[in-house]
């Protein structure tokens, strides 16, 4: 399984160290923490699996804990799921 | 202000006021006396008209209200502070009709090209600093709206006369005594108000849109020993802003992204200050750093 953008028309912007998100379902503006910006900004390039997200934060992790890695990638996911920003897809 | 009335051409909106009472005027006159009237005909963002109330209510206590389309707009006002109700009534329609613009919350002026945005909510002395910098010699573009054309990102005039209040009446006119101000209307829900009437220059040029340059989040603190300018990050500045808009949840995406758009090129401070003679340095100095953009609007 991976997980997608919920919907094409999501505005998301880097603005200095902060990711910003307009949600095209909600009309809800989102500050994102960095674990969530980092993971909302690899989904909109491509759908992701959990072990590529838990991949990329763990290189964003200063000690490259793989258990926190996945720890985070998984609440962060869990998150954006919430906010209607991020769906679960099959495997292409 | 009788008959089809007067219309007003305020920059980004143009208002039709009509009015059968005689005590309106010469409070009128001195808010709007910068502009020249123009025939009531054509489009209108808002048109209003003043009468006085008939009845009983006319006999205890002469009493004005203001009608739109026909419709009463709030509870009848003693006729004393007919200008008070025409401004407040203004302000709510264009609240809810400007929706072409993101109406931000904001006071707004320019000086050298450089827009300053003072987006504030009520109580922050917005308006206070707003009036001192138009009497420190800055082009007033508004108050009470910071407009945003939602194409080009550009602050578009609203000039309408600056709503003062209680003890920043005072601090206004010990500042500047030469400037236009309103009578004082005592006892409103909002304490006593007066207005400061836009003048000639900023009228003049209420077609020449400016860059914002500079976004100040303006707070008065009362403890403030000197004025604190603090950077504040674009996306602090985005949520605060985005919060602060009349329209952003109705404007959506373009919303987003106009002031997407403001936060990535303008310079983001937070200004807290008491003594707001104190404050005008801070803001010389942030304009003098900043480099300026006017554009003449298309209206």
């Amino acid at each position: 399984m991976q997980f997608a953008l919920a919907r094409a028309d999501t505005r998301i912007e880097t603005l200095g160290e902060d990711v910003v998100v307009f949600n095209a379902a909600s009309w809800e503006t989102h500050l994102l923490n960095a674990a969530a910006g980092a993971v909302l900004l690899a989904i909109a390039e491509r759908p992701r699996s959990d072990a590529q997200l838990a991949g990329l934060l763990g290189e964003l992790l200063p000690d490259g804990d793989g258990a926190a890695a996945r720890d985070h990638a998984r609440a962060a996911v869990g998150q954006l799921a919430a906010l209607g920003l991020v769906v679960a897809v099959e495997s292409s | 202000l009788r008959g089809p009335g007067i219309a007003l051409d305020l920059g980004a909106a143009r208002v039709r006021v009509r009015s059968t009472v005689g005590a309106l005027a010469p409070a009128f006159r001195t808010a709007y006396g910068a502009f020249e009237p123009e025939a009531a005909d054509g489009v209108f963002d808002a048109s209003v008209t003043v009468h006085s109330v008939c009845g009983l209510r006319a006999f205890v206590r002469r009493q004005v209200e203001l009608a739109v389309d026909g419709q009463r707009l709030f509870e009848p006002f003693p006729v004393s502070s007919a200008l008070a109700m025409l401004e407040w009534g203004l302000n709510y329609l264009l609240a809810n009709r400007l929706n072409r613009h993101l109406l931000l919350h904001a006071g707004a002026v320019e000086r050298r090209g450089v827009a300053v945005l003072l987006p504030a909510l009520p109580g922050s002395g917005k308006s206070t600093l707003t009036a001192a910098l138009v009497c420190h010699g800055y082009r007033l573009l508004s108050d009470e709206f910071g407009v945003v054309d939602l194409a080009s990102g550009l602050l578009l005039p609203l000039l309408r006369p600056i709503g003062l209040k209680n003890a920043s009446i005072d601090v206004i006119t010990r500042m500047a005594p030469d400037v236009r101000v309103g009578p004082r209307f005592t006892g409103t829900h909002k304490g006593t108000v007066a207005h400061l009437a836009p003048g000639r220059r900023s009228v003049r040029m209420r077609h020449i849109a400016a860059q914002p340059g500079i976004v100040l989040f303006p707070r008065y603190d009362a403890n403030a020993r000197k004025p604190r300018l603090e950077t504040i990050d674009p996306a602090r500045a985005l949520a605060k802003m985005s919060v602060n808009a009349f329209n952003y949840r109705l404007l959506g995406c373009a919303a987003f992204d106009a002031i997407v758009g403001i936060v990535r090129t303008a310079s983001l401070h937070r200004l807290s200050f008491s003594h707001v003679g104190d404050a005008l340095g801070v803001v010389d100095q942030l304009v003098g750093h900043t480099e300026p953009g006017l554009q003449r609007t298309g209206t």
